[in-house]
């Protein structure tokens, strides 16, 4: 292989790691696309948001497992100078982490130690309005170049050497002032950095953008809301498309073999107030499958038509090639922050399984095609809907293990919220969205971690489900909710955290707890691991410091 | 809208106001809010101490008297054996210090004839059997999936790892007794009246 005669490599050979021959770091090498997609040949690094181009957040890595993750250490840990959320999950290449310092600080440290290379400051507009924390969820790379999304809606090109700026795109002219800009980790595909923006509060017209690597020039553009003339425009009614939200706020995925590029879109604008924009609301609320080289949309499947629940499906894409009904297929699972899990097959979206992994009532269920059945509304006196605004799960990366051949969802479980309905007029910059649901939970803000809740008024769980069945096999219950993603690896660990500020590790196949720490801070990003001088790490974001964890 | 003279055009009971706070006033420059009820009840209150006058006397033609109530409160009433006010008394139950501003009048009544009709989340108590020892009873300060914190009955701040308990009970029951039957319309009005004044350090 290719891969091989790189220094700075590792192989796991049963189960066991073999130091490279050169230890260090070897800041040369280039990222190319070849290695983006093949990431998984070296489990060492963590090259893309997401683990790889499938998005299982799955590492290959062995060195730590059910029998000795009890002697994990804390290694080292970054304090960000920034009170906002962590939401970052950092890419680790050739012993060089990278990170995001909230809102829009690259930062590159030794893998090892933790010390600091250098740290690429922008500024952000004060303009800039997104609309639950001023955050960044990670960056993107090619060759010798990092790319990360900023609040303001621009996208940064910067040297992975220097931290110098290469360039800076207001894209698509940027207009913060009107709710535009970025907050995901970027998605490189082929020679293009493909990037959406937030903003669905703020009645933006979302969109996909691609932008030429070397120059940032914008190649292609997918309006997550059609314009006339394109298909789709017919479930908007009058002028409401120009202000319909469909943001896009959490990285997609990418099948080589079909040349698909798959993402996840926000809710429909206004968010609880559906009146203005009767009808499906398309692509709000759906996974729309996108021809990498073009923007073209080869097939598309939503969720939730016309949502008014706030129910955004930005989630990341899973893919997995997985026997269904007997038959191999090239599968998406989808957690769903409608409380539904869904199965498709991802060459042309066509709708597999789907069934409620928390208490659901907003529709008596899925028909033959997936679609929703009988939906409830939010009216001026109140509704009460399962699950809450927060959904059943929301941003929050889940994970696929090859091996368990378990899809592992972060779980908010029966929370619920009145949803009450108010008219609403769109002005730029200002909250569109026709008043606002009651939410006994809510979502992530500062302050103490005081939880007294019972368990009936909500609680979180990790759980794990096969997506052949449907079927659960476990669950592993916390107090109080969760908004962290979930990493498995090759020696059937599973990592999370929670909101009442735990990092932990259970057995992939039982659920089990086996190990876990105190980080003193809400987790709100994602796990991942990686490998340097032949130790596995584990990292994880939780309030605002990184945790890197080692076997001692 | 005046408010000190304590008169809202639309409506008249607290729970009013707290729906207006809530869902807004459709047609009007009113918006609905985020707030939760218990969020838009302590607004209540404050609208109501702007005129100094409680609702629990209102319409009722009695003399509510605070001076009398505090007597009630710390003498017959026995409320300091619980509760704590500017911290004098004891700190099992509610600090009562500014209650007067977070709570409505007629929230203080029923708390204090039906206790149990309302457990807000930060006043929950808990029971906790161990695997040794004896069990105890607290109020429930914070939890999470491997321990919980309580201040015990002897006002101590306790942290207990669930591994080493048998069973833990979040308790729909309030340890305070209904004071239904142990005051007079006069004595709870003047006791509402003394608690709706409490508004912290003076």
């Amino acid at each position: 292989m290719k891969s091989a005669r790189r220094p700075g490599v590792l192989f796991v050979v049963f189960g066991l790691l073999v130091v490279p021959l050169v230890a260090g770091v070897s800041l040369g090498a280039q990222v190319s696309f070849d290695r983006l997609l093949r990431a998984t040949a070296e489990p060492q690094n963590w090259l893309t948001h997401s683990g790889s181009m499938m998005s299982q957040r799955y590492s290959l890595l062995t060195q730590v497992t059910p029998d000795n993750v009890k002697n994990l250490e804390l290694k080292w840990v970054f304090q960000a100078q920034s009170l906002e959320k962590f939401e970052a999950t950092p890419l680790v290449v050739d012993g060089v982490m990278y990170t995001v310092q909230a809102p829009n600080d690259l930062v590159a440290l030794d893998a090892a130690t933790g010390r600091v290379f250098w740290v690429y400051s922008y500024s952000p507009s004060p303009q800039a309005r997104p609309c639950c924390g001023r955050v960044n969820r990670g960056v993107a790379m090619l060759g010798n170049t990092l790319f990360m999304g900023t609040i303001d809606g621009h996208l940064l090109a910067i040297d992975a050497r220097t931290g110098g700026l290469v360039w800076n795109v207001a894209v698509g002219g940027a207009r913060p002032e009107a709710g535009y800009g970025f907050t995901l980790a970027p998605l490189v595909v082929k020679d293009k950095v493909i990037v959406g923006s937030v903003g669905g509060e703020f009645g933006i017209r979302g969109f996909l953008a691609a932008l030429e690597v070397r120059t940032g020039k914008e190649v292609w553009r997918f309006n997550t809301i059609p314009g006339p003339g394109e298909p789709g425009h017919e479930t908007w009614p009058g002028n409401a498309w120009e202000h319909g939200g469909a943001s896009v706020w959490v990285t997609g995925s990418y099948d080589s073999d079909l040349n698909l590029t798959y993402w996840g879109i926000g809710n429909p604008g206004p968010d609880w107030n559906g009146d203005r924009r009767t009808g499906d609301n398309l692509f709000g609320e759906s996974v729309v499958a996108l021809d990498a080289d073009t923007g073209a949309l080869k097939w598309y499947f939503q969720f939730t038509p016309h949502d008014e629940f706030d129910y955004d499906s930005v989630q990341v894409p899973v893919l997995a090639d997985i026997q269904f009904q007997g038959r191999a297929r090239k599968a998406m699972l989808w957690a769903n922050r409608n409380g539904y899990m869904y199965v498709l097959d991802r060459t042309n979206g066509q709708f597999l399984l789907g069934k409620p992994f928390v208490k659901v009532n907003w529709t008596s269920g899925l028909d033959a095609k997936g679609r929703p059945m009988n939906m409830l509304a939010p009216t001026p006196e109140g509704t009460l809907i399962y699950p809450g605004n927060q959904g059943g799960t929301n941003w929050y990366s889940p994970s696929f293990s090859p091996r368990t051949g378990l899809f592992y969802i972060p779980s908010w479980m029966d929370t619920y919220s009145t949803y009450i309905k108010r008219p609403t007029e769109y002005a730029e910059g200002q909250r569109f969205v026709g008043a606002a649901p009651i939410m006994p939970v809510r979502m992530l803000q500062g302050g103490p971690m005081i939880n007294r809740r019972l368990p009936e008024e909500g609680y979180g769980a990790v759980q794990a489900f096969d997506p052949k069945s449907g079927e659960r096999k476990w669950e592993f219950k916390m107090t109080d909710v969760t908004d962290s993603g979930i990493l498995t690896t090759a020696s059937d660990l599973l990592f999370s955290g929670g909101r009442e500020g735990y990092f932990f590790a259970l057995d992939a196949r039982t659920g089990a707890l086996l190990w876990r720490a105190s980080v003193g801070g809400p987790v709100s990003a994602g796990p991942m691991s990686y490998a340097i001088n032949g130790r596995q790490h584990i990292a994880i974001a939780a309030g605002s410091s990184l945790f890197v964890y080692a076997l001692r | 809208l005046n408010f000190s003279k304590g008169q809202f055009r639309r409506t008249s009971s607290d729970d009013e106001v707290v729906r207006v706070i809530v869902r807004g006033i459709p047609g009007t420059p009113m918006p609905p809010s985020n707030f939760s009820e218990s969020q838009a009840s302590t607004i209540v209150a404050y609208l109501r101490s702007m005129t100094g006058a409680t609702s629990a006397c209102a319409g009722q033609g009695c003399a509510a008297d605070a001076a009398r109530g505090r007597a009630i409160f710390e003498g017959k009433g026995q409320c300091l054996t619980c509760h704590s006010v500017s911290g004098a008394g004891a700190r099992t139950g509610p600090v009562l210090t500014e209650i007067g501003a977070f709570r409505r009048a007629v929230e203080l009544e029923r708390s204090i004839v039906d206790p149990e009709s309302e457990i807000r989340p930060e006043n929950r108590s808990v029971r906790v059997v161990p695997r040794d020892g004896a069990p105890m009873t607290g109020r429930l300060l914070n939890q999470d999936t491997f321990s919980l914190q309580i201040v015990d009955s002897s006002e101590r701040l306790v942290s207990i790892d669930r591994s080493t308990v048998r069973e833990v009970t979040v308790l729909k029951t309030s340890p305070m007794p209904s004071y239904r039957d142990k005051v007079s319309a006069q004595e709870l009005a003047d006791l509402v009246s003394y608690l709706a004044s409490l508004r912290g350090k003076s």
